[in-house]
Order: C-alpha cells, then structure tokens, then sequence
C-alpha cells in the first residue's frame, strides 16, 4: 500500500489536492456525467415520467427527423445562429475598432454597450414585448426617419424572428465589444509604429496589423458568439412562445416544449443529443481551424 | 484609425471630419442602447392609458407610483424578492468556495495522475447544453422529493467550470515560496488553503461572487421547470407570469422590470469597471 502511494504521489502533500479535488469531481460527476449517460438511456426509450420506460430503439430519432416540427426548429435555429453569428461578431468588431480609435469615449461607450449585457433576459423580454406594439415607441422612433411601422413586427410569421434577433444584438453586442477591446489592448502598439514607417493606410494596417493578430480573439470570439446563440431559450419563450406559427420555434424551446409539455421525455432527451452534437461538432471545426492557422 | 503621412493642412480637415463621424456612431449607438432602458423606467410611472397614446409619450404626464404600489400590496413582491436574494447568496458562496477548492487542487500546486483529466473534465461541461441534463436532473430532483423547493433551483448551481478555471489561473500565479513556507512550519494543507490561497485570490474570488450572483439572480429556465407555487417564484419567473396573465397592464409589467434589474444595475453601476473586467477576464486565456 505505501509503495503504491509513494509512485502515485510524488510529494507528500500530494494527497491534499486529490482530496481537494473530490468534492468538486464527485459534484461534476453527479451532475453532467450521470445525468448524460441517463439522457442517453433515455432517448433509446418512451418514458412519460409516470409509466415506466418502455424500450424503443432508435424509434425517436427517427420521428424526429421524419417529424417536420423538429426539423421545422433546426432549420428556425440555424437561421437565427447564422445571423447572430455573423452580426453579433461583424458590428462588434467594427464599434470596437471605432471606440478603440476615440480614447476618451472608450470607458464611458463601454460601460454604456455592456449595460444591457447584465440585465436578465425576461426583463429585456418583457420590455421589448411592449416596446414593440404598433403604435407605440418603435413606431414613433421610425417615424422620426420616415419609416412606417404598421403593425407589431413579433405579430407576424415573417418578421418576429428578425424582431427577436434585433434584441439578442440589442442585448449581447457590448459584451462582444468588450471582448474585442480587450483583444485590441493587448496588440503592441510598436506594430502600428512599424506600419505607419511603412506608410501603410488603415485599411492596409487593419488587414495586415489589426486582423492578423486578432484571429485568436476572434475565433474564440465567434465560439462564444455560436454556443451562446444556440443555447438561447428565455426569448423564445417569453417573447413568442415559439410563435407566430412556430416563426421562432427554436431548439431549445422544442426541446422543453416536448419534455415539460407533452411529457415525451424520450424525444426530448433524443433532440437534447442532437443539439449537443451540433455544438460540439462545431466546436471542434472551430478549434482545428484556429489550430491549423496557428502552426 | 489615424494616418500620419500625407498633406498637412487636408489631413487635419479629414482628422476633424473622421472624429467627429466616429462620436457621432458612438453616441447614436449608446442612445440605441439606453432609449428602451430609460423608457422602461419612465414608463413604470405611467397611467395605463398612456401607453396607447399617438403620438408616444416619453414621460409621463402625470408620474404616479401606482404600477409599484400594486406590485408591494397586491403581489407578493416581497416575498419574490426575499427568493431571488436567498437563492443567489447561496449559490454565490459555495460557487466560490468550491470554485477556490477544486481550483486550488486542479493547480499547478499539487500534482498527481488524472489532475489535468480532472481539469479538462471541468472545462468540457462549459459546452454542454442545458438541456442535454435537463430531464435526468428533473427526475432525480422529483426521486428526492426535491420539486419545488428552493433546493432544487440551488443544487446545480452549486459550482460551475468557469469559477474552476477562473480561480485555477490565479491560484497559478501565486508563488510557490508562500506554501512552502507554511509547509517547513508544519502547517497544515487545509490551513495553507485558508490562510494562504483564499486571501491571496481574494479579489477573483470576489469577482466571481458578483458574477455567479448575477448569474443566479438572471436566470430564468431551471427555476421555470422545478417551481411550481407561487410563493417559491424568483423575480424573473415573477416578472414572466406578470406579463402572461396581465400581459394588458403595462405599467405594472415595466414596474415588475425595474423592481427586478434595480439590484443588478446598482451592481453594476458600482463595480462596473472590476464588473466588466471579471466577465471577460478568463475568456481570451480559452
């Protein structure tokens, strides 16, 4: 027994840090591995939580994708990751670069963009759910530019998605912005000396300066960006429920509709899987690429 | 983006020009920003009818504290308040206390087989969805009685993998002397934690306790699953059933919305700088 704990640990005080480490690893355990392998079990069976598991096989999953409502919500989410993907990482790029540029706007525009970043999403929901009725403040702003605003976008099919999506960046810019400024902060200004000896023009030192040595910021950046938008749920379902239609009828909300609403805890469970693996996978496709363009 | 070299007196009228496009972006962008924060507020203040008026009304015409008045007499708003608080100490303090912990035996300090597995474990639960454990933890808290009680909306909040990975970097950064110091006079390792590691992290640590109390405080979906009664609902889940069933009282939905944010915007407004420092401070080091 001594030999085995003198090759296992190399110093005495060791141990402490396996026995540290326990609680938290049992916590982990208990709560993400336990629970997925259970998800896991789950998705293989029709369960209702009140009549035991019957076994179905891969009978879910083939609902799922032969059922035009989950599809119909991983076509609405991939709209909505890709839009807020490419925007949410686009604009704060760019008001970064601008506040980057103006010194002394920089604390106090930054203090205001993250503003929203805090505040719980039932309560941006709940205001911008007002916010929008037509007539009401959105109308009156548009006006001031001469644009009309008719009637309530969250109301239709065909615009509460964009309605939605202008939220998400309404609440989620700053705290991108923030990021990349800390990205910005961090490169050397002698490399913008060397570039002005050069005689390069901005656009010449942000595509050979700024870019070049912001690609890790950005892609954990676009990471972030991905994850979260994927994982959005609370909008969904104070905001719309889904609706109109099932306009916003996103992943997330399938999944807790069809597990706390319909008490199909196998499908739900088998649709939780599905998005996990597109996460993953995309992760995964994120971080070869920042490792290929690293070597 | 300033340019150094070109014709002197053109370059100072582009110099101004540019400037002042970019204050102008800024600014429009912060009106952006506050305008549907300001109205939330001012509009809390209004008469019902108010909200229908063409053209929109701004300000109230006459301020009156009536949305508020209902919401501490006629709802349970207290109580609601008295939920978010309790449930958000809790998992404040043991997310930091156990954030240091499991830190602390994930470092660079110890060493011994399975640590950095232990560790990259830790780091792989940030991806995960929600609702990959969502119906496991829904059973197991109904198999412990659990449902609807403030213990199921506090246990897997307990400690999370960024406050691991958050405190794991500065307890790294702490010198390697300090412990062995205490350990050539004998002190033990529970007491190197406490009198060592714990007030030389402090400040993470602190940021971290604002962090995972906002966090708690804003959230929404878990607590939406396991509570049922009305007495046990947290503010967000109060403000969402206020503006589903009266979802025509509008006054009262904005004053459930500054009730509920008031605490975070003070937070914030205090600590904003160490506040936005804390959020991103682990992010670039991923």
């Amino acid at each position: 027994m001594a030999t085995v704990k003198k090759s296992f640990f190399q110093r005495p005080w060791d141990r402490w840090g396996l026995i540290f480490l326990l609680p938290g690893l049992v916590y982990f355990v208990g709560l993400f591995i336990y629970p997925t392998v259970r998800t896991i079990l789950i998705s293989f069976t029709d369960y209702n939580l009140f009549t035991a598991p019957v076994w179905s096989g891969l009978r879910n999953y083939s609902t799922l994708f032969h059922q035009g409502v989950f599809l119909g919500s991983m076509k609405v989410t991939f709209v909505y990751v890709l839009v807020i993907g490419v925007l949410n990482y686009v604009l704060p790029f760019a008001i970064a670069l601008l506040l980057y540029a103006s010194g002394p706007a920089l604390g106090a525009g930054r203090a205001v963009y993250f503003l929203p970043v805090i505040l719980p999403w039932v309560v941006v929901s709940a205001v911008w759910k007002i916010f929008y009725l037509a007539p009401g403040p959105i109308g009156s702003l548009l006006g001031l530019v001469g644009l009309k605003y008719p009637v309530n976008v969250l109301t239709q099919p065909s615009t509460a998605m964009i309605g939605i999506m202008v939220i998400a960046l309404w609440k989620s810019f700053g705290f991108y912005v923030v990021l990349f400024l800390t990205g910005l902060n961090s490169i050397p200004p002698a490399y913008y000396e060397v570039a002005d000896l050069d005689g390069a023009n901005p656009l010449q030192r942000f595509r050979y300066v700024t870019f070049p040595l912001m690609r890790s910021t950005s892609l954990f950046i676009a990471t972030v960006n991905f994850i979260g938008a994927i994982k959005e749920f609370d909008p969904f379902q104070v905001i719309t429920a889904g609706g109109p239609a099932r306009a916003t009828y996103v992943m997330t909300y399938f999944t807790y509709e069809t597990a706390f609403k319909f008490l199909r805890m196998g499908r739900a469970a088998a649709a939780s899987l599905i998005m996990c693996a597109v996460i993953v996978i995309v992760t995964v496709v994120q971080f070869r690429v920042f490792r290929q363009e690293r070597d | 983006m300033e340019e150094r070299r070109r014709s002197p007196g053109g370059k100072k009228l582009l110099h101004v020009v540019t400037a002042f496009l970019r204050y102008l972006v800024i600014v429009a962008l912060g009106c952006a920003v506050l305008i549907p924060i300001l109205w939330m507020i001012s509009s809390s203040f209004m008469m019902h009818t108010e909200f229908f008026a063409i053209p929109t009304h701004w300000l109230p015409q006459k301020p009156n504290i009536d949305a508020y008045h209902k919401l501490l007499l006629e709802q349970p708003f207290a109580r609601y308040y008295l939920n978010s608080i309790v449930i958000a100490v809790i998992v404040s303090l043991s997310n930091v206390f156990l954030a240091a912990l499991t830190g602390f035996a994930v470092s660079t300090k110890y060493s011994y087989r399975g640590k950095n597995a232990a560790f990259a474990f830790f780091l792989g639960t940030m991806l995960l969805p929600f609702e990959l454990i969502m119906i496991p933890l829904y059973i197991m808290m109904r198999t412990l009685g659990l449902l609807n009680t403030f213990a199921a909306v506090i246990i897997p909040g307990l400690v999370g993998a960024f406050g691991v990975f958050l405190l794991r970097q500065t307890i790294n950064d702490i010198p390697q002397d300090f412990l062995d110091a205490g350990r050539m006079d004998g002190a033990h390792e529970i007491t190197l934690f406490l009198r060592i590691i714990v007030p030389l992290s402090m400040p993470v640590m602190a940021a971290l306790l604002v962090f995972t109390f906002v966090g708690s405080w804003n959230s929404y979906f878990w607590p939406l699953v396991v509570i049922n009664s009305e007495r046990l609902r947290t503010l967000t889940l109060a403000v969402a059933y206020m503006q589903g069933y009266y979802s025509t009282d509008y006054a009262l939905v904005m004053a459930s919305a500054v009730a509920s944010s008031l605490p975070i915007m003070l937070i914030f407004a205090f600590s904003q700088r160490f506040f936005i420092q804390s959020m991103t401070l682990s992010g670039l080091k991923g």
